[in-house]
């Protein structure tokens, strides 16, 4: 890392609470906790102006001043006048506060004060201390020092707030309403991996992970190699190659294959995904995104795999895709991902990124009663020669044979297949039969999806804002500041990008204008337009950092002026 | 001895402080011995390095810092030996004969997803210093098993409950059968072991050719032991047989540090908290694989004793 004080070497978190259900983590913090002149230069362009700004004194002296490039320290010379600025002797105070805990250097002392800045923000918003306390106890047990130094220094931080009249005003935030039920923490990629287990179970079929590490997808991959007590086999194969492989050959074996990687790793599983398409088994393919070209930013969040999902292949070959929204859709995205891949015999993309890896939400446990069944059937040997080609007339999905099957003997392969008898064919007409088959399979999934829903909640909108995937809650949350400054917009967001819902097109035409936010350059409104010809405008963002709901609450604002 | 050890401390190093490797990072320490060897071994020559997706694209820094002092190009996973081989010929063709292209790859790259690769340039015998940087698992993605973990050892996808079972490849052995020019271990454990280390370094840079060097190095975070510690545990390695350093140069097999006393593998598992899962029994295991390959090494690298070759260069 980079040295502590200089600006490169700023590190932080972020933590956004509220009285309703929280759709981003939160794009202007509405106070920044500053541990020294470094970080304050770094943040404070995110505090809105009138926005709280605490520093700790005690790190403001000439040499971290000169550090952080400050040519005169910002606490006395007025440039902070526009928010309300406390200076806290966080380090001095926290160092007293521990005086005569046996065991605790004062140089951990002073790593304390991160707690005595937690609890007076525990006081400022009448948060409750007992979780924090607790978690103190539990994460530090192994140095009981450790447990009485952070303690201390939290409570202390709590009575500076309550005795200081340095902050005048103190925030009480409402529990928010939420449907009852019991919740956990979960992450997208932890989401993602559960999803894939109930779908096992949901289809009574083995799960079986091939995978190769790559960031933002290494989580799935490292959860399910420690589920061996549901049952789940993971391969940790050589390269993305040989992953994808051994999830295709599992398929083939019988079981419910799934591969899990980021951009740079399935643009090397290609073939092997066309190779799928070709045999028509089921596979599931998980692109958690990350922003690219090549390496790109391996951690940071980007939308713009969307096109090499769809077209990526050589020769006329449609898999079906979907994206997950927020981190505990994954579970469902997953689910949804398995039973498509089983009930149609094909591929399946389902798209994610690094936001929603790594994001967490508060997650309700769904009842396994309420979740969907996935099962499928295999073929069954009667008598007669066994036709590998010969699709069931509702789907058009071909039988599903498990090799070494006495009576079902068979021979599939990434060759052009005669229609019904997966005989070898390169006769022309068979060809084009069978192009056109294998994409009225992928289009025919859209009368199994639901419909494109769209809120609108007085009907009167004349602008829809219409995105997919991680962008859900920031749209959601720039949306409804709209609506608050009184403006009317409809928003709707799509989880199934090909085939798309079917009446997606009945929805783009129903209004005027159609505002398409992406962290790409426009890949969605791309499609929406040559699909629909509907003269969709895209906003687009590709910094490697979610859209913010102000900038899209602008976007809107000035779209409509502009009408 | 202390001059050759003042002459290393004071020397110009080509990986500058203030780089972004973890606390106690081996491979630092192993990188910067491989590029001022080079360099010092051929003063007039310049140093293009060539490295595949690792902690090594990340280390040198983020914009506006570089700790490099050479020319680097950063490859996908699996391709860095093709592109050094081919980044030699262009500077052949123009005219630069002088620039030595080094590959800095990790053992992921090197065993698994490159391995095809690797195992393509030394049999066409390119002309590239092939250097793998083995901290024993994919570490910059997290700590994930590669084909270069050991026996026995906890990674995030080999869990404590079901750890890592089956050989570490042999990967330097595999690499010697390709009949290359020149294949060394190194490992910076002492500084006998560090003068054997710039030796091999010194030796490989001037042979033309497919040379392979296969560096032992410490991490910390993946390893799991406090950082002051990087240089012990991999003396320990050497010391316990578990990492041998030997040569095979043209054909030519030697051990070329042998442990006065060896230690048992328990003196080198039991400091690090990757293997703190295994019984006895299991480090016996170990023990008698770690002496069985002692055996199979020692009986080709006796001095004076030459394996069978068919196609040294």
């Amino acid at each position: 890392m980079p040295p502590a004080g200089s600006l490169p070497g700023v590190s932080g978190f972020q933590v956004h609470f509220a009285d309703h259900d929280i759709l981003t983590a939160g794009d202007r913090p509405d106070v920044l906790v500053a541990m020294n002149p470094a970080a304050l230069k770094a943040n404070l362009r995110d505090v809105p102006k009138g926005g709280t700004v605490i520093v700790d004194t005690d790190a403001f002296n000439d040499r971290t001043l000169q550090k952080a490039g400050y040519p005169a320290s910002p606490l006395d010379d007025g440039s902070l006048a526009d928010y309300h600025l406390h200076g806290v002797a966080l380090t001095s105070m926290t160092v007293g506060a521990l005086k005569g805990v046996e065991g605790v250097t004062p140089r951990e002392a002073e790593r304390s004060k991160n707690f005595f800045a937690l609890g007076l923000m525990s006081w400022l918003y009448h948060r409750p201390t007992e979780g924090t306390v607790d978690f103190i106890a539990k994460k530090f047990a192994k140095r009981p020092e450790i447990v009485e130094a952070n303690t201390r220094a939290f409570r202390a931080g709590w009575n500076y707030g309550e005795t200081s009249e340095d902050f005048a005003v103190s925030y009480e935030v409402a529990p928010a309403p939420l449907a009852s039920g019991t919740y956990r923490q979960i992450t997208g990629n932890t989401a993602i991996s559960y999803g894939l287990i109930a779908a096992s179970r949901l289809a009574g079929l083995p799960l079986f992970l091939g995978a190769y590490p790559i960031t933002p997808a290494s989580a799935v991959l490292e959860e399910l190699a420690s589920r061996k007590d549901f049952g789940v086999i993971t391969v940790q194969a050589e390269d993305e190659i040989a992953a994808v492989g051994a999830a295709v050959g599992a398929s083939f074996g019988g079981a419910l294959g799934v591969t899990v990687s980021a951009g740079p790793g399935i643009v090397l599983k290609a073939e092997t995904i066309g190779l799928a398409v070709a045999l028509e088994l089921p596979l599931v393919i998980v692109d958690v995104q990350r922003a690219g070209p090549s390496t790109g930013m391996p951690t940071k969040p980007e939308q713009a795999d969307l096109l090499m999902v769809l077209f990526g292949r050589n020769g006329e070959s449609p898999v079906p895709v979907l994206a997950a929204s927020s981190p505990s859709q994954c579970f469902d995205a997953a689910i949804e991902a398995a039973r498509l891949a089983l009930k149609y015999r094909t591929p399946v993309y389902l798209l994610s990124d690094a936001y929603l890896a790594n994001g967490s939400e508060p997650w309700l446990v769904p009842d396994v009663a309420d979740l969907p069944d996935i099962s499928t059937s295999f073929a069954e040997p009667n008598g007669d020669p066994f036709e590998p080609y010969r699709r069931d007339r509702a789907t058009l999905a071909r039988p599903w044979a498990i090799p070494g099957t006495a009576g079902l003997e068979h021979r599939i392969g990434g060759l052009e297949k005669a229609d019904v008898t997966g005989a070898i064919s390169y006769d022309p007409d068979n060809h084009d039969l069978m192009v056109r088959l294998r994409a009225q399979k992928v289009a025919g999934i859209a009368a199994d999806i639901p419909e494109l829903e769209v809120d609108d909640p007085d009907g009167d909108a004349e602008l829809l804002v219409i995105g997919w995937g991680s962008t859900y809650g920031p749209i959601m949350a720039g949306v409804r500041r709209a609506r608050k400054q009184g403006i009317p917009v409809a928003r709707a967001h799509l989880h199934h990008l090909n085939p798309l819902p079917r009446n997606t097109g009945d929805v783009l035409r129903r209004y005027e204008r159609v505002l398409v936010p992406e962290m790409n350059l426009g890949q969605l409104a791309m499609l929406l337009r040559a699909e629909f010809l509907v003269d969709a405008v895209s906003y687009t963002k590709v910094r490697g950092r979610p859209l913010s709901a102000r900038e899209l609450e602008e976007a809107i604002t000035t779209m409509v002026a502009t009408a | 001895m202390a001059r050759w050890v003042d002459e290393i401390v004071t020397e110009e190093r080509l990986l500058h402080p203030g780089h972004a490797a973890c606390a106690g990072c081996g491979p630092a320490i192993n990188v910067r011995h491989v590029l001022d060897g080079l360099a010092a071994a051929r003063p007039d020559s310049r140093i293009v390095l060539v490295i595949p997706a690792s902690c090594w694209t990340i280390i040198a820094g983020v914009w506006p810092v570089n700790a490099f002092g050479v020319t680097v190009h950063l490859t996908p996973f699996a391709s860095a030996a093709v592109e050094a081989a081919a980044i030699k010929s262009a500077l052949r063709l123009v005219g630069r004969t002088d620039t030595q292209v080094v590959v800095w790859g990790g053992d992921g790259s090197t065993c698994d997803i490159g391995f095809t690769g690797v195992s393509a340039a030394a049999e066409r015998n390119d002309d590239v210093v092939y250097v793998l940087n083995d901290n024993e698992a994919y570490m910059n993605t997290g700590v994930q098993k590669s084909g270069g973990t050991p026996e026995g050892a906890w990674t995030t996808t080999t869990p404590a409950a079901a750890p890592r079972s089956g050989q570490k490849k042999e990967i330097a052995r595999i690499m010697a059968a390709h009949g290359i020019p020149y294949v060394a271990t190194l490992a910076a454990g002492s500084v006998p072991m560090l003068k054997d280390f710039r030796a091999k370094v010194t030796r490989a840079a001037g042979i033309p050719g497919f040379r392979f060097l296969h560096a032992l190095g410490a991490c910390p975070p993946g390893w799991k032991y406090p950082t002051g510690e990087s240089a012990e545990i991999v003396r320990l390695a050497v010391e316990s047989h578990v990492f041998p350093l030997w040569e095979c140069d043209h054909g030519a097999w030697r051990i070329t540090y042998r442990p006065k006393r060896p230690v048992p593998v328990r003196d080198y598992l039991g400091v690090q908290g990757r293997f703190s899962h295994l019984s006895r029994e299991e480090i016996d295991a170990i023990q008698a694989h770690v002496d069985e390959r002692w055996d199979a090494l020692t009986a080709v690298g006796e001095p004076d004793r030459e394996l069978p070759r068919a196609s040294s260069r």
